[in-house]
């Protein structure tokens, strides 16, 4: 039996689930510039909201992802507007931010930990066997179809909207020059807020997602920014195509890497890459080098 | 720098002197003098994977203690179990083991019971010469791991060849396919398998992932390429949950066998329909005498009733009985573990030889289904 | 002439850390003319332009947009009418042309005005209209600055600033700039106070000048052109005066 289409298949759902995180990275990055590892707890933020509402309240399924979303991006708009935008206004260097994001990192995380204990969980429902489908020879369930779906739907959405609409000018200035935007009349302590909160929606719908493929737990965040960051530096950083890209790129690399390599190296294949593309083209591969 | 990233930095500076302050202040307990309570550690995952079983275990153990406190204790004096969290992880498990050994100065300790907890808790244990007596793990290389290191279970020496006769004659299948975890218990029942099935049959794929993986599509990929006609999947809960549900999006129909760590109920519950069929050994247990049972049932923990909490029970009555005889000298304590010889235990009759180690073994086969284990034979 | 005056800056004082940066300034400029800022580095010249905009803080002293007293929020000061063309180009490198000007209008809600506003800039600056779909980071130094100089015209401002627009171009660049800036003020009515370093072109253009040293205006000058001639100038940067 020929595993490549199979293989591809793996490598897409793999490469829509990160699209998703280096998305809603490569956003808040473009904004901010510093290296935030919020986005980690927030997709668990995410997933668990979902879980909290669906499995243990019985909630409707539809509801609790939007409501799960909304969390997660009104946490990750908590976090500019009660401590990044302070820092910004402090002129703090970029080290400042990242020690500030680790810190709201860990405390989130220690936090559903406590609620939630350490296990992990299952989203879905297991009484019912998962709709599979076929093509090609590759076989997927209804909701890895989904997640590529949405992930395609998503890139679309936001490249239309920072290449069509005026807020989305305005997010592309602010990215480009922070200060002379301000000039121009754009108020942009409101804007990296609505960034933030964009951003961290697709984060924690990145999160849900992975939440009904494979589960979730308190520790996934690490996961989360290792595999978002590796797109969208191999992308190029802040480049939102460029993170479109490279997700899929890592995916598919991951995925056809193990063909060769023992299955249990797939997340070095992740650092490996990393350490590539740092090393010899940092700028990725949207990006041209300054 | 502004003023509040310092007034930031300072509370953290003033929370970890804190921290660092309390924990060394801590007492280290004084080493045994013959009178107050007996002290006995337990290692075992209370968090994390795994932790079905391990809470069960932990649960059965208090039954013990309080049925040997309840009846005036030993020589007079209370037994104290101090539970410690391996979380089936080995740097957790050392450093629950250097506690127990060190400050709480146990006089023996029953755990770990994942065999990455026990090989980690071995050398500490050997060196302070304090008896370990695992409940549960099965991995071959903890027979040489001392003198001081015993086991309630058999080791999977015995395992691994059972499962192997077992899908060669019964099961009548010839060409399997591995997954399984990196951890000592997975490799050394792995290793032992293959040793033991090469004499008829082929592997056609092995596949390893990580304890912690929580995506195993890679591996089963390949696996289902191989065209085995078994899978034998050796895991923990966590990972076997995921595991069992993405060999079914994957339309993989093989039969699928396992080993003695999916006797969780936590997987049946976790993996539901995904684990329908799949088929797995376990030491041959009696059925738990009823005032067990319903000790248990008392703690609300009947449901999760496993094959090991009756061993954990076994051990601390072991304890019980040789410290009334010999006193809490450790030395003494482990010349009399060598000597149990045909002990009716609640979990199974135990003899231990030379090693530390059970003499014999005997093996059942449960099954998954509809979210239960059931017996097979 | 009864000239109504636009901007007015009384008795300025901006400390940085320790630095009297602008030390006690009074500038103003009025309808319709054209006002050079100039001194040597550090006299104070950007700063004061930055503190009209919030990107410098007030210590002491006012600013009075139509004789009125200001506080300077950063983004609200174009909507009244004054725009900032800061140091050193910083277009908007990853939008093309025609988006920077698009973003240059952002506070303008009638975004067929924007669209009007783009064509009449780019008739003032036509080597933008060839180039309107190329992202202006591919564009030459003084192609930058024209853009520059375009975008702060989309709000039709009554007031424009424009901080050292000849900073790293050549002369012949500087001396087109300096065209299209007596061609912005002649044709549009546009106020516009230039800082510059020492460029005595700009005094050919200019209706008045200011010149700074260490924070302070020590030149007030009715006459610009005056003082393109004599040493007065030189003294000041050689620190006599």
């Amino acid at each position: 039996m020929n595993i490549i289409p199979q293989i591809v298949a793996n490598s897409l759902i793999a490469g829509s689930i990160y699209a998703l995180i280096a998305l809603g990275f490569n956003l808040v990055y473009g904004a901010t510039r510093f290296v935030n590892m919020v986005p980690g707890a927030l997709a668990a933020i995410g997933g668990y909201t979902v879980f909290f509402l669906f499995n243990r309240l019985g909630l409707n399924i539809y509801f609790s992802v939007i409501a799960g979303v909304v969390v997660a991006g009104f946490f990750g708009y908590l976090s500019d507007r009660l401590v990044f935008r302070k820092l910004r206004s402090h002129k703090a260097s970029n080290l400042v931010s990242f020690v500030a994001s680790l810190g709201i990192f860990t405390m989130l995380q220690a936090l559903i930990s406590i609620l939630f204990t350490s296990q992990f969980q299952s989203v879905l429902s297991v009484t019912e066997n998962p709709k599979t489908y076929q093509i090609l020879g590759a076989t997927f369930t209804w909701v890895q179809g989904l997640i590529f779906i949405t992930s395609i739907a998503a890139f679309v959405s936001l490249a239309l909207i920072l290449k069509k609409t005026s807020f989305g000018k305005a997010v592309r200035a602010v990215s480009d020059d922070e200060e002379v935007s301000k000039i121009i009349g754009i108020n942009t302590n409101r804007l990296i807020s609505w960034i933030f909160f964009i951003g961290s929606c697709l984060i924690g719908l990145s999160g849900i997602f992975i939440g009904f493929d494979i589960g979730i737990n308190p520790t996934m965040g690490l996961f989360i920014i290792l595999e978002g960051a590796t797109a969208s530096i191999i992308g190029g950083i802040g480049n939102v195509y460029g993170g479109f890209l490279g997700a899929f790129l890592l995916g598919f690399v991951e995925n056809f890497g193990i063909l060769k390599i023992p299955g249990e190296w797939k997340p070095a294949i992740a650092f490996g890459l990393l350490i590539l593309f740092l090393i010899f083209k940092p700028e990725g591969i949207m990006n041209k080098k300054k | 720098m502004s003023k509040t990233v310092k007034i930031v930095i300072w509370l953290v500076v003033i929370v970890i002197v804190i921290a660092i302050g309390a924990s060394l202040s801590k007492k280290g307990s004084n080493p045994d003098t013959g009178t107050g309570p007996i002290k006995i550690g337990f290692i075992g995952p209370l968090t994390g994977d795994t932790a079905g079983i391990g809470e069960n275990v932990r649960a059965a153990v208090e039954v013990a203690r309080d049925e040997i406190n309840a009846a005036g204790g030993v020589n007079k004096r209370q037994v104290e179990v101090i539970f410690e969290d391996g979380q089936c992880d080995p740097k957790a498990a050392a450093n629950a083991g250097n506690k127990l050994v060190s400050v709480d100065k146990v006089v023996a300790i029953i755990g770990g019971l994942c065999s990455s907890e026990t090989l980690a808790v071995a050398p500490i244990a050997e060196q302070a010469k304090v008896p370990l007596i695992s409940d549960a793990s099965t991995n071959p290389k903890i027979t040489d791991a001392g003198d001081y290191i015993f086991r309630f279970v058999p080791s999977d020496l015995f395992q691994g060849k059972f499962d192997a006769e077992y899908i060669m004659n019964t099961m009548k299948k010839s060409k399997v396919g591995i997954l399984y975890c990196l951890s000592d218990w997975c490799t050394g029942i792995k290793d032992v398998f293959k040793q033991n099935f090469a004499s008829s049959g082929t592997v056609v794929d092995e596949e390893g992932y990580q304890q912690d993986a929580r995506d195993l599509r890679s591996q089963i990929t390949k696996i289902k390429a191989a065209k085995p006609d078994v899978i034998y999947f050796l895991g923990y809960s966590e990972a076997s949950i995921v595991g069992l549900k993405q060999l079914q999006e994957l339309g993989v129909k093989t039969p699928i066998f396992g080993g003695d760590a999916w006797d969780d109920v936590k997987i049946a519950e976790g993996a539901g329909k995904a684990a329908n069929g799949a088929m797995f050994s376990v030491t041959a247990s009696s059925k738990y005498p009823q005032s067990f049972i319903d000790a248990m049932t008392v703690k609300k923990a009947d449901k999760e009733l496993n094959n090991y909490s009756g061993r954990g029970y076994d051990i601390l009555k072991v304890l019980a009985d040789i410290i009334g005889r010999v006193g809490v000298d450790s030395t003494k304590i482990k010349d009399e573990l060598y000597k149990v010889k045909d002990y009716q235990g609640i979990g199974d009759t135990y003899t231990l030889d030379a090693k530390g180690d059970l003499a014999t073994a005997n093996y059942s086969v449960k099954k998954f289904q509809d979210s239960k284990i059931v017996l097979v034979q | 002439m009864n000239k109504e005056t636009l901007l007015k800056i009384e008795n300025l004082h901006v400390h940085y850390g320790g630095v009297k940066a602008v030390d006690g300034v009074s500038i103003e400029i009025d309808e319709g003319e054209i006002v050079a800022l100039m001194g040597p580095n550090g006299a104070g010249k950007s700063t004061v332009l930055k503190s009209i905009f919030g990107l410098a803080p007030i210590n002491a002293g006012k600013i009075l947009w139509h004789e009125k007293t200001i506080k300077p929020v950063s983004h609200e000061i174009v909507k009244m009418g004054l725009a900032f063309v800061p140091q050193g180009r910083r277009v908007f490198t990853h939008l093309t042309i025609e988006e920077n000007l698009e973003v240059g209008g952002f506070v303008i809600k009638d975004k067929s005005l924007v669209k009007n506003r783009i064509a009449e800039v780019m008739d003032i600056f036509p080597v933008l209209k060839h180039k309107r779909k190329n992202k202006s980071g591919s564009l030459s130094g003084g192609e930058q600055q024209m853009l520059a100089v375009a975008r702060g015209l989309m709000v039709d401002p009554k007031v424009l600033l424009l901080d050292e627009p000849s900073l790293g171009l050549a002369p012949k660049i500087v001396k087109e700039v300096f065209e299209k800036i007596h061609e912005i003020n002649q044709k549009r009515q546009t106020a516009i106070m230039v800082v510059e370093h020492n460029i005595k072109s700009l005094l050919g253009i200019a209706h008045r000048a200011y010149v700074l040293d260490k924070g302070q205006v020590v030149i007030t000058e009715n006459h610009p052109k005056s003082l393109m001639t004599g040493d007065r100038l030189e003294k000041v940067f050689l620190g006599k005066i």
